[in-house]
């Protein structure tokens, strides 16, 4: 059968329009059934005080990502093996969008803003979360975020632009900030913390031969509260401030502000350095 | 009516049907480009844009059909003929 342009041009636009369809129906129904609750998205905005709401995993939870912009994350152990998140909007403005995906185990939450201009709220995020949960994912603009009461196995990522930052219990950690001060203890064996204008201050709970700790800042002052009898090769450099250890270090190299040498029979990895603040090993 | 006539209405009823689907197609992924985009300017939550292009779309299919696969306007035009061949019969008997 001969076909005319226009025939062409129908058909490959039906073939476009059968795509988007598709892609709709796909993303309504099949991907993210908008009917089911494990994906959850509470839009209120009008309000201007303050709003509070609950949500519950109701299933298992093994990892957890938050993404703030302007708030608090805290987050705290519970005998459960779910995840509870309490949230309050705080106004002046317009409330943020509370966006709760769950895929499986893993449980995203994030606080979702107008794209349009205008005044915007914050929201503090208040969550329960099994001691043990595998790993952690946490991230504010401009809020702190605070992990209270977790197994020393949980391995966790922690970034906040303005606000301080702080886990009492970690496994492998990746801690950071920009403005904010930083506060940590670890059982890991891979640990980064870094921060451009806040102090540092970490204390490991244990060390072995695989263990690897990198501290650094631009103008903080960086301290490290280590184990007993810890064996490690340490790199620890100031520009401007003072650098020091409680420890007796067997000085390998000695520059001005640097000390590089090995605690005890060497072994863990422990480097720590910064432009303009002190350096200090503790115990 | 003779034949070629007859011939020249039916392609032309046909080209009309082509390009009135072609008009509503262009219609639809103007508008639905533009609902896109105003949904994600003004909000990157919930994609709402996805239901007027789901059951808009729907409507493209079947008009597709109707213009292509069931071939309407011709079943019309053989329905037509087929009255007016009984209404000559019936003239004839009379």
């Amino acid at each position: 059968m001969k076909r005319s342009a226009l025939d062409l041009a129908n058909i490959l636009g039906f073939l476009i329009v059968l795509a988007i369809a598709a892609f709709a129906f796909y993303s309504l129904f099949i991907d993210e059934p908008f009917y089911k609750a494990s994906s959850y998205t509470d839009q209120e905005h009008a309000g201007e005080g303050e709003e509070s709401g609950t949500y519950n995993s109701n299933t298992a939870i093994t990892a957890l990502e938050i993404g703030n912009v302007s708030g608090r994350i805290e987050v705290e152990s519970w005998s459960g093996d779910t995840v509870q998140l309490d949230y309050i909007k705080r106004g002046p403005g317009r409330h943020p969008d509370v966006k709760i995906d769950k895929e499986g185990s893993e449980l995203t939450i994030k606080a979702v803003y107008p794209r349009t201009a205008g005044n915007f709220g914050s929201v503090d995020f208040f969550l329960k979360v099994p001691a043990d949960i595998d790993n952690i994912e946490a991230g504010s603009v401009s809020g702190g975020i605070k992990i209270q009461g977790l197994s020393g196995t949980v391995k966790q990522k922690l970034s906040s632009t303005s606000g301080a930052v702080s886990t009492d219990s970690a496994g492998d950690l990746d801690i950071s900030s920009v403005s904010g001060s930083l506060s940590f203890v670890s059982s890991g064996t891979n640990i980064k913390a870094s921060t451009t204008s806040g102090r540092i201050e970490g204390e490991l709970k244990e060390a072995s031969s695989s263990t690897s700790v990198k501290i650094s800042s631009v103008s903080g002052r960086l301290l490290l509260d280590v184990p007993s009898g810890l064996n490690a090769e340490v790199d620890l450099h100031s520009v401007s401030g003072s650098v020091s250890s409680d420890i007796p270090v067997a000085v390998t190299e000695t520059r001005r502000n640097s000390i590089r040498g090995t605690i005890g029979s060497g072994g863990a990895l422990i480097e720590m350095s910064t432009v303009s603040g002190a350096v200090k090993i503790t115990k | 009516m003779d034949e070629r006539e007859e011939k020249y209405r039916i392609a032309r009823k046909r080209a009309k049907a082509k390009i009135d689907f072609l008009r509503h197609l262009v219609t639809y992924l103007i508008v639905i480009a533009f609902l896109a985009v105003v949904n994600n300017i003004t909000y990157n939550g919930y994609q709402w844009w996805l239901w007027p292009a789901l059951g808009w779309g729907i409507g493209i299919v079947s008009h597709f059909l109707s213009v292509y696969t069931f071939k309407g306007s011709l079943f019309e035009e053989r329905m037509i003929e087929r009255e007016l061949e009984a209404m000559d019969d019936r003239e004839i008997r009379d």
